[in-house]
């Protein structure tokens, strides 16, 4: 780029002018670092997440903080009030109803992780198909879904897990067989609109097959909108999971579970009503916590950043 | 032997389709539009938006279907390739589009966006990252810049990292679809000396397609100008002031704003109106519903695109 008479050397001379613009910017850094700054200025979204953390910890490391064990019978001991040994009371068999919630947290959070798991791995594929492949493929695809979509969820998911058997795995399956079809009507949604972007149309001029343009272009901009509503999404599984148990369909006796622990306080409700204010709170605090944070990554996940209320 | 030749290219979009089924709407956009171009020219495709300039430029690189026609490329019909054959010929004709930001993924560095041609067609991992080096320098960004994600980086200098990844797999041709026309008018003339340096060095060939008239008349050698699906006028850039003879295209050239009051001549513009719907284009020529001039002869019988002077095709019954 030397010649001074071409018309090219104009480019050379705006040389400088970038260069001082480049650096007046931010510099270098991943989207994922910024939109982690973003999130940790969000108060709210941290409270979220730092409960969650508190409750995984729990969850974790419950043989630790749990003050007895959750499966001892203690019939001299049914349905105390709080007290120093049971520091939340005891439920109809004299079990440690703290214990029991410390456990309970290891079997609601696996079941409602799995669960997600399963979503995942059925619905990207699904809807990542019928977005890019469009339509017949597409109509098809879609058509299924709107079938899946027609029944009530909470009561396919009863129909599935009642013919599967009771058991939490089952009760999983039956919550992921139900939940998939709105994550992956979101996914081909959002793979409709990537698909038509002008560099997924770059990508394809410039020999990129197929299935580099969904790997590479289509999923990672899709992944956001899916990590987003599983956020949001796992509360609700969380309380689908509990109320297939609380139905008696989930965790079987012994094992604790949030939502199988309200059933059992639920006949002496008058008498102890800690038996079902704890574990409903445990329930509510943990999917207010996923919601929180749900909200707050949509609003960090956003590359262009977006006005937070 | 041109370097890319079209013949009567067809692109018919599914429109809406009645309740009853029944017949099926189509949108026209390029209806039976053909021309050449050879090595090394660049020929200017200028037309109001949704006169399927757009359209044709995709179909010229294959991103879309034809409907009916054909294409040549280098004397061999490319219309109906698919697949791997299709994809080995991509390298050598590229497109660069208006939108700067979209046409970026933003989740990928600069660095990697210009690399992804290269290692479509196998070039190894060091000799790729030398090579978007070399791209950068060449564009007028900064090798560092690799690193850099788009949103990153100024408008124009999004639109030189689209050239370098145009440029990256050295192409023969390359379709410009308004690559100016999101940018401010200060960095627009950057863009345009870029590319022209470009062409001089690389001995590239564009098709530029614009509804700027004075970025195109900078650039390009021939105009053809486009009007509901259709070329009405195809003339040298040089000739486009002095011998423009369509009445769409004076209308077009009237539309150009004039910077010096006193040059002004207080002319209203001729043109009044939207473009038709091209879903029922007018019979007879398709401009008649706009032209001032139009007579009987222009609403019954649609005019062919005919040779007027050596190198000047007018498709118009009053020319």
């Amino acid at each position: 780029m030397g010649q001074s008479k071409s018309p090219g050397a104009g480019v050379v001379g705006y040389h400088a002018a970038w260069k001082l613009k480049k650096q007046s910017e931010t510099g270098t850094h991943g989207l994922l670092t910024a939109a982690l700054g973003r999130l940790l200025q969000d108060k709210l979204a941290l409270l979220g997440l730092g409960i969650i953390l508190v409750v995984v910890t729990v969850a974790v490391f419950a043989p630790y903080f749990a003050p007895n064990d959750p499966f001892k019978v203690d019939l001299m001991q049914r349905l105390v009030p709080p007290q120093a040994q049971y520091p939340l009371g005891t439920d109809h068999l004299g079990r440690c109803l703290l214990s029991r919630l410390f456990y309970g947290s290891r079997s609601s959070l696996t079941a409602a992780a799995l669960a997600l798991a399963a979503i995942m791995l059925i619905s990207i594929p699904f809807g990542t198909l019928a977005g890019y492949c469009g339509e017949r493929v597409d109509n098809i695809l879609m058509r299924i879904v709107d079938v899946l979509l027609a029944f009530p969820g909470l009561v396919l998911a009863l129909v599935i897990a009642g013919m599967l058997g009771p058991g939490l795995l089952n009760v999983m399956l039956a919550v992921a067989a139900v939940r998939w079809v709105g994550y992956a009507r979101v996914i081909r949604g959002t793979v409709l609109s990537v698909k038509e972007k002008e560099f997924v149309l770059a990508a394809r001029a410039c020999g990129t097959s197929g299935l580099g343009i969904i790997i590479r272009h289509i999923l990672p901009n899709v992944l956001s909108p899916v990590i987003i509503l599983a956020t949001l999404d796992m509360g609700r599984l969380i309380i689908a999971i509990s109320a297939l148990s609380f139905l008696g369909l989930g965790a079987q006796p012994p094992v604790p579970e949030w939502g199988a622990m309200l059933n059992d306080g639920r006949s002496y409700m008058q008498v102890a009503p800690q038996l079902m204010i704890y574990p409903g709170l445990a329930i509510m605090t943990v999917v207010l916590a996923f919601n929180l944070l749900g909200d707050g990554l949509r609003d960090a996940l956003d590359p262009r950043g977006t006005v937070r209320l | 032997m041109s370097l890319l030749e079209v013949k009567e290219l067809v692109k018919h979009y599914a429109g809406k389709r009645g309740i009853f089924a029944g017949h099926q709407e189509k949108v026209r956009a390029v209806d039976g539009v053909s021309f050449s171009l050879a090595r090394g020219e660049t020929l200017g495709l200028v037309g109001e938006s949704g006169c399927g300039k757009s359209t044709l430029g995709r179909l010229v690189v294959r991103l879309e279907e034809p409907t009916a026609g054909k294409i040549f490329f280098t004397g061999e019909e490319i219309s109906g390739w698919t697949g791997r054959k299709l994809r080995e010929l991509r390298s050598r004709f590229q497109i660069i589009f208006q939108d700067s930001s979209s046409s970026l993924n933003s989740r990928r560095t600069a660095g990697a966006i210009i690399e992804e041609p290269l290692a479509n067609f196998g070039m190894r991992k060091g000799e790729r990252r030398e090579r978007v080096r070399e791209l950068l320098t060449l564009v007028g960004l900064e090798p560092e810049h690799a690193a850099h994600y788009p949103h990153e980086f100024s408008g124009g200098q999004r639109q030189r990292i689209n050239i370098a990844r145009a440029l990256t797999l050295q192409p023969e041709l390359i379709v410009c679809d308004e690559p100016v026309s999101s940018l401010d008018v200060s960095i627009r003339a950057q863009i345009l000396n870029l590319l022209r340096e470009l062409k001089k060095r690389m001995g590239l060939s564009y098709l530029f397609i614009s509804h700027d008239l004075a970025a195109v008349n900078y650039l390009v050698d021939r105009v053809a100008v486009m009007y509901l699906g259709k070329i009405v006028e195809m003339l040298p850039a040089e000739g486009l002031v002095s011998q423009a003879r369509h009445p769409y295209t004076l209308a077009l050239l009237r539309a150009v704003p004039e910077p010096d009051p006193r040059q002004r001549t207080g002319q209203k513009p001729v043109m009044r109106g939207e473009p038709p719907d091209p879903v029922s284009p007018p019979a007879g020529c398709r401009f008649h519903p706009r032209c001032p001039e139009a007579r009987d002869v222009c609403r019954q019988n649609e005019p062919v695109l005919r040779e007027v002077e050596e190198g000047q095709l007018v498709a118009c019954h009053l020319s």
